[in-house]
């Protein structure tokens, strides 16, 4: 169980038990899983399209997102860099894109868009533009027009 | 708890500088509520809930290091630890007669 002291990358070299603690690197007692990159979820309802993507340390500026007529493109980056003045002894959370072009199934209201982040979680909702209803036209007498204009002027 | 929790393993990744370690988890959705980071006996142990999902992770430290030494930030689901190293874990500097 107490293994994993390093983690690949500096080789077999073998280092007395004692250096080891003195080094003193943190002993992970768990692995996680192999890392994949997140999948996109999609779900429609009645008024809108979601889209949802679980993606920890991912920041608003790693995320572009457009809506042409019914082409959905999403892109969303995450950056695993060892961060400045740090050297890196477990490097687990992997780098990874996603990005999918896709055609809507239905027209959606692209202006209404809500695409939020929040605690590492990326969710975009798309409603959806209403079904075509018929429009009634109200028919306006020319008579009535005339009448109406006529009394307008006199005011004025 | 009638609720059975799933519980994951978190990602993480480890840094290390002259004075210090960082420890790094993805813990998308966590509350800094429901997240528990303790020391006890040398190991470090972080906890956390989201509905269902549970994320467990535990790491033995270094002889010397302590829990109130520890520094705890967590943003856009990202857990971030600092502690400080004991004195023997320095880097000495040795001074040349």
């Amino acid at each position: 169980m107490f293994v994993d002291w390093f983690d690949g990358g500096r080789g077999a070299t073998r280092v007395p038990a004692v250096w080891h603690e003195m080094n003193a690197l943190l002993e992970a007692l768990e692995r996680p899983a192999h890392v994949q990159p997140p999948r996109l979820e999609f779900a429609t309802t009645e008024e809108a399209l979601t889209l949802r993507l679980v993606a920890p340390g991912v920041s608003a500026s790693d995320i572009d997102v457009s809506v042409t007529g019914r082409r959905l493109e999403v892109s969303v980056t995450r950056q695993a860099e060892v961060p400045e003045g740090w050297r890196a002894v477990r490097q687990e959370r992997r780098q990874w894109r996603v990005q999918r072009t896709l055609e809507l199934p239905f027209d959606v209201h692209a202006d209404q868009a809500e695409a939020r982040l929040d605690r590492g979680v990326f969710t975009l909702t798309l409603p959806r533009v209403a079904a075509a209803e018929p429009v009634r036209i109200p028919v306006t007498e020319l008579a009535a027009l005339t009448t109406e204009q006529h009394e307008e002027a006199d005011h004025g | 708890m009638a609720e059975t929790t799933r519980w994951h393993v978190p990602a993480v990744d480890v840094y290390e500088s002259d004075h210090a370690w960082r420890v790094v988890a993805d813990l998308p959705q966590v509350d800094r509520e429901s997240l528990d980071i303790t020391v006890h006996e040398g190991v470090l142990k972080l906890e956390a809930h989201t509905g269902s999902d549970g994320y467990r992770r535990s790491f033995r430290l270094p002889r010397g290091v302590r829990g109130d030494g520890v520094q705890a930030s967590l943003a856009n689901g990202v857990l971030t630890l600092e502690l400080t190293k004991p004195e023997e874990a320095r880097p000495q500097r040795i001074a040349i007669a």
